[in-house]
């Protein structure tokens, strides 16, 4: 099924100066997308238009084939969540800002019941989250904050998840516990987008890789045809070759 | 939840100090007042009927008011210092009260209503202002407008003293502006009470949400919440809030930057029960303050002086203790 097609958008912040030019794209559902693309090519602000913080110029996004436009605030959310690459510097606790992700499931001047906050404790108990529950989500380290955001998004059951650079302030370790959790999200149907710089995460995890690079998709489709050392050489501008272990391929820098 | 009891307990404490306030305040003044009801006959039975639960009612719908506005200012500004006063509304409500105690004299009611109507123009220009400022987000140009239109304001106030008369005019200028009860009596309540009340109300169901408004505007986004439209709505009522409360009762600081922190220091970080919490906080500060400015001496002392005597001590004593950091 077709969860996402943008077709041919262009956009920037300033008049005359578009940072998206003639981008198209189709997700289906479910899979694992990977926008990679090197820092400042655009790929971030992709993810706010898919969101609908932006407004595209040109072109139209359509979510579930209806244009974007149309839904609601609320109605969106319900559909797309969103993890964003800076971790909140906020004092309430992980089991509050958790809570928080129910706010599309809820009325304009409701607060929480307790069938939002039995979902929130399931999701920090399946993330291995319950133990923080009360600590404030500012004293936790960068790798426990990301696995909040994402159970947040979790929490919102929205169908696509959408992921700013995941996991570019995570040590080795986190890295992979969140590309775990991404895989699992997955196989439980959800879809993702996810931003990265790094090849090799988009090599381990993305059904399909979409390469951006100065605002414009110069290669996409399935992650293994796309990500290729020649492709991703051009736009680093470095010369990088291509390995075999364990049958799965890695792009690695040639100093 | 362990979290759940400890703020029930809390919020039952608060509301017993309240109702406690509310009586020790009833039975307190310079005429001695018997403990019970049945008991206030006479003079009496005026004076506390139509002296002092007037004031005491507004008392504690201004702390409440200016309380529970801190606390969603502080979240929405995403800063610990913000209070009811950082985006003008405060010092443009003054300067309606000091141009009509000037202009138009000694009437109540319209010096009330000048500033109520001042402070909800110096929201607006500090709104419009916020548009052609080109530097930083949304929440720093509301800011810096804030700031704009204060000193403008401040500005506005010195010139009007300046024009009054220092023998007749000047210090009903200077006194209503240190802030003050005194003399306020139903009319007062039945012109400012509805507004701050319908203020309290939309503040309390919107607390949840107010959370939200701490986030980016990007996250609030993704979470179905529109940040511009929930933050004007918050704003306008923080604005009715302050403008009402300023023009009833003069320039009364401290309260609104102070009671969040004590609550968050009760209840921890979330809105849900910080905005109320502080409500309630507020308005048993403002209550007792406001008792002893009119039971202490023979002559009346200014309520703002009371509050910052009381509340210089308690801001050292939360730097002392937490960090602006807003860290539990």
């Amino acid at each position: 099924m077709e969860a996402l097609r943008i077709e041919s958008i262009e956009f920037g912040y300033e008049p005359g100066s578009p940072v998206l030019k003639d981008v198209s794209l189709t997700v289906r559902e479910p899979s694992i997308t990977a926008i990679l693309g090197p820092n400042g090519a655009g790929k971030s602000t992709l993810l706010k238009l898919i969101l609908g913080v932006e407004k595209p110029w040109k072109g139209r996004i359509l979510l579930y084939g209806k244009p974007l436009e149309e839904y609601s605030p609320r109605d969106k959310a319900r559909l797309i969540s969103w993890v964003p690459q800076d971790p909140p510097n906020i004092p309430l606790s992980v089991y509050e800002y958790v809570l928080l992700g129910r706010a599309p499931h809820l009325g304009f001047l409701s607060t929480p019941t307790p069938r939002d906050e039995t979902i929130v404790f399931t999701v920090l108990e399946e993330m291995d989250l319950w133990r923080f529950h009360d600590r404030p989500v500012n004293s936790l380290s960068g790798g426990e904050r990301q696995l909040v955001m994402i159970a947040k998004a979790i929490a919102q059951e929205s169908k696509i998840i959408l992921m700013d650079e995941p996991t570019s302030h995570l040590d080795v370790g986190n890295k992979i516990r969140v590309l775990r959790i991404v895989k699992q999200l997955v196989n439980q149907g959800k879809t993702i987008i996810y931003t990265t710089h790094d090849p090799n995460e988009a090599l381990l995890t993305a059904d399909n890789t979409v390469i951006i690079h100065n605002g414009r998709i110069i290669e996409q489709g399935e992650t293994g045809r796309v990500v290729r050392a020649e492709n991703l050489s051009r736009i680093y501008g470095v010369e990088l070759r291509e390995v075999e272990l364990n049958s799965n391929r890695y792009v690695l820098p040639q100093l | 939840m362990k979290h759940y009891k400890k703020t029930t307990k809390w919020f039952f404490l608060l509301f017993l100090l309240l109702t406690g306030s509310f009586y020790f305040s009833l039975i307190t003044g310079r005429l001695p007042t018997p403990l019970l009801p049945s008991m206030w006959t006479g003079t009496l039975r005026g004076v506390v009927y139509d002296l002092r639960l007037p004031r005491i009612i507004l008392g504690i719908l201004v702390g409440t008011g200016l309380a529970m506005t801190g606390a969603v200012y502080q979240s929405i500004f995403k800063n610990p210092l913000a209070s009811p006063k950082i985006l003008g509304t405060t010092d443009g409500a003054a300067v309606g009260v000091a141009a009509a105690i000037l202009w138009i004299g000694t009437n109540r009611v319209l010096i009330e209503l000048s500033g109520f109507i001042t402070g909800l123009i110096a929201t607006l220009g500090v709104l419009w202002l916020s548009k052609a400022i080109k530097y930083g987000g949304s929440v720093l140009r509301l800011i810096l407008a804030g700031m704009a239109v204060s000193a403008f304001s401040s500005a506005l106030i010195g010139l009007l003293k300046f024009l009054a008369d220092p023998y007749q005019v000047l210090p009903t200028i200077t006194f209503w502006l240190l802030g003050s009860l005194n003399g306020r009596g139903w009319v007062d309540v039945l012109y400012a009470g509805p507004v701050i009340l319908a203020g309290i109300i939309a503040f309390h169901l919107l607390r949840w949400r107010v959370n939200i408004l701490g986030l980016s505007d990007e996250e609030a986004h993704s979470l179905g919440v529109n940040p511009k439209l929930y933050r004007g709505i918050l704003i306008g009522f923080g604005s009715l809030i302050v403008s009402a409360s300023t023009s009833v009762a003069g320039s009364i600081a401290w309260i609104g930057l102070l009671m969040p922190h004590l609550a968050r220091a009760l209840f921890g970080a979330d809105n849900r029960y910080v905005i109320p919490g502080s409500g309630l906080i507020g308005g048993i500060m403002l209550l007792l303050c406001d008792t002893y400015a009119r039971s202490a001496t023979s002559y009346e002392i200014p309520l703002g002086i009371v509050i910052s005597f009381v509340a210089a001590p308690v801001f050292v004593l939360i730097l002392s203790r937490r960090s602006l950091k807003w860290r539990r």
